[in-house]
């Protein structure tokens, strides 16, 4: 493992959570939701991966699972702390909270994940306090920092949090995440429960926390826009695996997977100008508790031939570039429109 | 086109213990017959009251205290004043579900969760119409949700809301809106709470049945790229005004008042040159109880004028046929700014 060259942060490797079905008088398991099932991807440093999917299909789970707030049932984790690899799912107690330090986690939902009975002082500086960081005046000097950092007026530290909006809500949020001084941020919708003029000034700040801490984010969004604006490579999931994974324009530009494109085709244009064709998707989404055979996603598509209904497709690089990954067993011989559905 | 509906500087006011919200504020829009005009802003704009309003089903104790509601039943008939009728009377009863038909949010709480989605469009459709008998509604219910694509609906009509996935209950709701054939459908925020393959099949849905019915629609949201995609024409809101309004194409392409313009800039968008950073609004929409003197816009604004802005409130200005905003940058003289 020493020998060789490790350019990653975070390394998830064939990544399964899965949920138990119980069932009758004695609670037996009678199957499982496989909401993640078999994820395998690498963040590098001050990269940012997007995370699209529909509702359901275990993007939460999959964030949730790396913070260890979930229980995965196979696979690897593996953390790059300054040159030492370490298997996040391999500990517990102190030394997965001292791992804990470098990975943080930004929420959704302003407004339900910040106690109203704490000050903003608490809320960011609880983090420091528990890890015995600091404390006292020295922890009122790093908090009105951290603040700053964040575009607050440092005046309003004994302030509780009802009497922020939400945008102010979500800077406090991220800067409890950035108290640690973590290497990555998993950020779960972070924009989702906010106006768009409030959503572009967190966007923004992300991005320019990015560049002074030289974070890395795996930013989580059912909003393809806001992941094309901030992701570096993105990933796109569906019930429970990736279908496709690459860099950003790529995938926008020229989808492998039918799935990127039908949900490509979806997003609503602000031009009424442009004139395009749309993939309708029928049906829904599939239960993670009873997938498809072969390729989850085949009874909806519209590419699907024979071999989709009792193969599973592996994700791997199919075409030139080795980064590049689909889930698809004919991506290289489809000619997928990308970008929105554009004609060209 | 005709017109069928005429709001004229409608203000709708509520009034609470720590002081009076003026959530709609002389708002004036109308809706030609089979026309799409959508409602744009952010929260607390007024977008959903002054929808609202149109059927006067706002939350307590909101009030319409001035302006009118003209709604024009036949093309050449006399309009009647909806903001004129009792909240309660007879005659808005009638005409709620049956001219004008409202489409909420959230599904799931504008169902009843204890009835069958067939006794929920039949009892819409029995109520509105006199002598309709029990199987005849049944047979309409179940075209109902035939034509809004609801798979299996035989199975489907006699099920429970719970029993339906969250595009199920989306399309039950719409048949039910639907059932009785109204002239205006008010969609308020029809694809909010759902994800973008779902929000595109229901926007198709709306669109298809917009053409097959014949009737005009009026959509709420949030989201400058639904309205690009359904609307003919587009109200911009601002704490409770009409800031911008005119048919998609101008405004979309010329936008002028710098809270649209705003708006549009501070969206990512797919497939347009990537920016490091997108252009933010500044500050936050402030609270309702403090609205800001002179142009409410004025303390966000980057063209805000020194000596008139924070003064004055501005008018509308036309700025081509049929499109106008309402900012100083297109009436005020120099000699104005001090």
């Amino acid at each position: 493992m020493a020998e060789q060259a490790v350019d990653f942060l975070l390394k998830v490797d064939d990544l399964k959570t899965h949920f138990p079905i119980r069932k009758g008088f004695l609670r037996r398991v009678v199957g499982a939701v496989k909401a993640v099932d078999g994820v395998s991807f690498t963040i590098r440093k001050k990269e940012t991966l997007g995370v699209v999917g529909e509702s359901g299909c275990g993007k939460t789970t999959l964030g949730k699972t790396i913070m260890r707030g979930e229980e995965p049932i196979g696979g690897e984790i593996l953390y790059n702390n300054d040159g030492t690899i370490v298997d996040l799912l391999g500990l517990s107690g102190d030394k997965l909270r001292e791992m804990r330090k470098h990975i943080q986690m930004v929420f959704q939902d302003p407004f339900t994940s910040l106690n109203p009975r704490m000050t903003v002082r608490d809320v960011i500086g609880e983090p420091l306090l528990i890890n015995k960081m600091s404390k006292g005046k020295a922890l009122d000097s790093i908090v009105s920092q951290l603040m700053q950092d964040v575009g607050l007026d440092a005046k309003y530290l004994r302030r509780y949090p009802h009497a922020f909006s939400g945008g102010q809500r979500q800077r406090i949020g991220i800067a409890r995440a950035l108290a640690l001084n973590p290497n990555l941020v998993l950020a779960d919708e972070p924009t989702s429960a906010l106006d768009v003029s409030v959503q572009s000034q967190i966007l923004n700040l992300m991005r320019r926390l990015q560049d002074k801490y030289d974070l890395s984010y795996m930013f989580i969004s059912h909003n393809l826009s806001v992941v094309e604006h901030i992701s570096d490579k993105m990933a796109v999931m569906y019930v429970g695996s990736f279908v496709e994974c690459g860099d950003t324009q790529t995938l926008f530009s020229q989808p492998k997977h039918p799935y990127t494109e039908a949900l490509l085709s979806a997003v609503p244009q602000s031009d009424p100008e442009v004139e395009r064709e749309r993939v309708i998707l029928s049906g829904d989404v599939a239960d993670a508790g009873h997938l498809p055979t072969g390729c989850s996603f085949h009874p909806r598509c519209r590419y699907a031939q024979d071999r989709c209904k009792s193969e599973r497709p592996e994700l791997k690089a199919r075409g030139d570039d080795p980064e590049y990954l689909t889930a698809c067993h004919y991506s290289e011989e489809l000619d997928l429109q990308g970008i929105g559905g554009y004609k060209r | 086109m005709a017109k069928l509906l005429e709001i004229k500087d409608l203000r709708t006011y509520f009034h609470v213990d720590e002081g009076t919200v003026k959530a709609v504020d002389g708002v004036s829009i109308s809706i030609d017959r089979q026309q799409t005009v959508g409602i744009v802003g952010e929260s607390g704009c007024g977008k959903t009251i002054t929808a609202q309003s149109i059927l006067q089903i706002m939350p307590h104790p909101g009030r319409i205290e001035g302006g009118q509601i003209l709604y024009y039943p036949d093309p050449d008939g006399e309009p009647v004043d909806l903001a004129a009728l009792s909240p309660r009377g007879r005659k808005l009863r009638a005409m709620r579900g049956n001219e004008i038909a409202f489409i909420f949010q959230e599904p799931m709480s504008a169902l009843s969760p204890i009835h069958t989605i067939g006794n929920q469009i039949m009892e819409a459709l029995m109520i509105h119409n006199d002598g309709m008998s029990q199987s005849e509604a049944r047979q309409k219910a179940l075209a109902m949700l035939e034509s809004v694509g609801m798979p299996n609906p035989e199975q489907r009509i006699d099920e429970y809301t719970f029993q339906l996935s969250g595009g199920m209950r989306q399309r039950a709701m719409i048949a039910m809106s639907l059932a009785c054939s109204p002239k205006l459908l008010i969609a308020d925020e029809p694809t909010t709470a759902i994800d973008v393959t779902l929000q595109a099949q229901i926007l198709e849905l709306l669109k298809r049945l917009k053409d097959e019915q014949g009737m005009s629609v009026l959509i709420i949201t949030h989201d400058l790229a639904v309205v690009a995609e359904m609307a003919d024409e587009v109200v911009v809101m601002y704490l409770g005004k009409v800031v911008e309004r005119g048919s998609v194409k101008d405004v979309y392409k010329n936008p002028s008042h710098p809270y649209t313009r705003a708006l549009l800039d501070s969206i990512p968008r797919v497939g347009q040159e990537r920016r490091k950073f997108l252009t933010a609004i500044k500050g936050t929409v402030p609270d309702p109880y403090s609205i800001p003197k002179g142009c409410e816009f004025q303390p966000r604004c980057e063209h805000a004028m020194e000596g008139l802005c924070e003064v004055r409130k501005p008018e509308y200005a036309e700025i081509s046929p049929g499109h106008i905003a309402r900012c100083f940058l297109y009436t005020h003289n120099e000699s104005e700014v001090g």
